[in-house]
């Protein structure tokens, strides 16, 4: 469909679907990284999806990278926000509570594996590669979350610095700082574990 | 430990390809929930259209002349509408003059002629 003079080009249901399909999964790992759980990253991937089709679904199809990361951000601080009111109802009500100490503690749950026997013996390429990736995730996730932010919308959305500042809401002086300080926090806790990416 | 730290130290765009390597790997369920959440999302897809600037843009977009013959033709129509109607209006005021004319010579010219 065209505007007017068909000089802007509205996205289409194919093209909305194909932009969807091929942002959800790194969608899903944001939301992710940034609430470490799959349900809730879930839920917060399909809301912002939701939100994208129904208030900008007729917006043009090159806009709505921009237009999802930034409902998808939004919806990940709101998050943020309903958990700490939660925490704070939580923390009052167990002040309140009988204290009720551990009866159903099963030692199997604390156990830990010394001597590793129940990984692989030899450990091929792939093993190797997904080690890294975890150890990648598991210092993305340790990140601050404007920091893990910037970092991911820039290096990973492939967004540039005002694209990036306009999807967190913030100034692009405020993105270079949070960028340079996710590299630098990644690069040490890489380091510290061994891993050299080349 | 992260003084002698350089950011550089890393690439951002190799820690982009492992992290996209790694959206490979979700499991099917959770590809499954994504795809169904997709479909929930494309079933709300709401088409805007800007009803008032897509009419009229579109209509007085068809009544445009698109090329230089079509233009020089609306001026030609738009000439002959003029000349008609100057030509009418000159022939309905020429016959109104001519019967008042008849009327004098005939001795015929209604009272109120005379009463004002």
């Amino acid at each position: 469909m065209a505007l007017a003079q068909g000089v802007i080009k509205l996205a289409s249901p194919t093209e909305l679907s194909q932009f969807l399909g091929a942002a959800e999964r790194r969608a899903y790992k944001q939301a992710l990284y940034a609430v470490r759980n799959e349900h809730t990253a879930l839920d917060i991937v399909q809301d912002a999806m939701i939100k994208l089709a129904e208030k900008y679904g007729g917006k043009p199809a090159a806009e709505l990278p921009l237009l999802f990361q930034r409902i998808l951000q939004n919806t990940i601080r709101d998050y943020y926000r309903r958990q700490k009111v939660r925490n704070a109802w939580m923390t009052l009500f167990s002040s309140l509570a009988p204290k009720n100490e551990s009866e159903e503690y099963d030692p199997l749950e604390s156990l830990e594996d010394d001597e590793n026997q129940t990984a692989p013996a030899a450990p091929d390429e792939s093993l190797q590669q997904s080690q890294v990736i975890a150890l990648i995730e598991q210092a993305l996730g340790k990140l601050p979350a404007r920091q893990r932010e910037a970092f991911l919308l820039r290096y990973w959305e492939g967004l540039d610095t005002a694209e990036t500042a306009v999807a967190m809401g913030c100034t692009e002086g405020s993105v270079k700082t949070h960028c340079s300080r996710a590299a630098h926090a990644l690069a040490v806790s890489l380091k510290v574990k061994g891993v050299e990416l080349p | 430990m992260s003084t002698n730290i350089n950011p550089q130290d890393i690439n951002p765009d190799r820690i982009a390809k492992l992290l996209t390597r790694a959206t490979e790997q979700l499991d099917d369920d959770t590809v499954a929930a994504l795809r169904q959440a997709r479909n929930a999302a494309l079933e709300r897809q709401t088409i805007n259209e800007p009803v008032f600037a897509l009419g009229t843009g579109h209509r007085a977009h068809w009544l445009m002349p698109h090329s230089a013959h079509q233009w020089a033709a609306t001026a030609i129509l738009f000439v002959a509408i003029l000349v008609g109607g100057v030509s009418y209006w000159h022939h309905a005021h020429e016959n109104e003059m001519s019967h008042l004319d008849v009327a004098i010579l005939t001795d015929d010219l209604p009272m109120e002629v005379f009463v004002d």
